[in-house]
């Protein structure tokens, strides 16, 4: 029972911590990049999906103007990116550049017939049934869309803090078997 | 209420620059008739970046000292074994107390102020290349 109950909690949080980098850390999609646009977007429910910068606009706001990138990917699928400042908060991109960025998106937009294909760096998820969008971090073009982008700083940031994770494991682990000793003595 | 809490709520109405770069209170003043749907106060300059600076500072002291105290129970501990196998002769806790005064002066120990340089040689590093890359 107990242990159903202990590896459950377990896989729960594991769950959480996976769920939670799967959403921060950057990855590259291949896309096309059909459109760009701007709309006004009331905050609701989805408003911590939503990014709360303080770049010298007012915080604490219910509405304002988003960015959006609209993209196809090879396999026609359709895919929409967010183009939001996250300033000095969190995820810790300190993006700045959102116009420039979707100026950049712009002047990238191609045809089906002649299309130009971009590398974009993003960080979310795509969730339709809440209104979720992923931010886009950077667009850069790329040779075709088969190009393969390796996503090194999302591999780093990971070997990192799975080196963080053995280092206090491993101590942790030391210092109940240290006790246990002393105690048995 | 607590009396603390008390308090600070007066303070956040005395001083609503404070409480909207605290994220306690929006603003706007909504159903005021006749007045104009914009911010009442100007905002405190770069508001998001103190609020950062100051979780930072939190954070990385927590981890300085931590680290402090853990790196100089590592050194003790190399001490009293260095004394227990090869010198034993002498006075034991003045070995150690010297040793440990030797690391207080030590460059190792400088070291551990890298806690709080790398994660802002970093924020560098992370502007540059998302804005100007």
């Amino acid at each position: 029972m107990w242990y159903y109950i202990r590896w459950t909690l377990w896989l729960l949080i594991l769950a959480v911590i996976a769920g939670f980098l799967h959403y921060t850390l950057p990855r590259n999609d291949v896309v096309r990049i059909t459109d760009t646009y701007e709309k006004r977007v009331d905050f609701g429910e989805n408003s911590i999906f939503w990014s709360h910068s303080g770049t010298g606009e007012a915080v604490n706001t219910t509405s304002r103007d988003v960015f959006f990138i609209q993209a196809m990917s090879a396999k026609d699928k359709p895919m929409v990116y967010r183009n939001e400042d996250t300033g000095w908060g969190w995820p810790p991109y300190f993006k700045f550049h959102t116009s420039n960025l979707q100026t950049i998106a712009a002047d990238l937009k191609s045809t089906k017939e002649n299309p130009q294909w971009v590398a974009v760096k993003r960080y979310g998820w795509r969730l339709p049934y809440a209104s979720i969008y992923p931010n886009a971090i950077s667009v850069k073009p790329v040779d075709g869309p088969d190009a393969r982008v390796t996503p090194w700083i999302s591999i780093s940031i990971l070997v990192v803090l799975g080196c963080i994770w053995l280092a206090i494991y491993t101590r942790w682990r030391r210092f109940w078997a240290n006790r246990q000793d002393k105690e048995l003595d | 209420m607590a009396p603390a809490m008390a308090l600070s709520r007066d303070r956040m109405a005395r001083l609503p620059n404070l409480a909207v770069a605290l994220g306690r209170q929006s603003v706007y003043h909504e159903g005021k008739p006749g007045r104009a749907r914009r911010a009442s106060t100007p905002e405190l300059p770069m508001a998001a970046l103190a609020r950062l600076l100051l979780i930072l500072f939190v954070v990385l002291s927590v981890v300085y000292v931590s680290l402090s105290f853990y790196s100089r129970a590592i050194r003790r501990d190399k001490l009293e074994e260095e004394w227990d196998e090869e010198i034993r002769s002498g006075d034991r806790e003045a070995f150690i107390r010297e040793g440990l005064e030797e690391y207080d002066g030590s460059l190792r120990r400088k070291l551990i102020l890298g806690v709080y340089i790398v994660p802002i040689v970093l924020i560098g590093i992370i502007i540059y290349f998302t804005n100007y890359n």
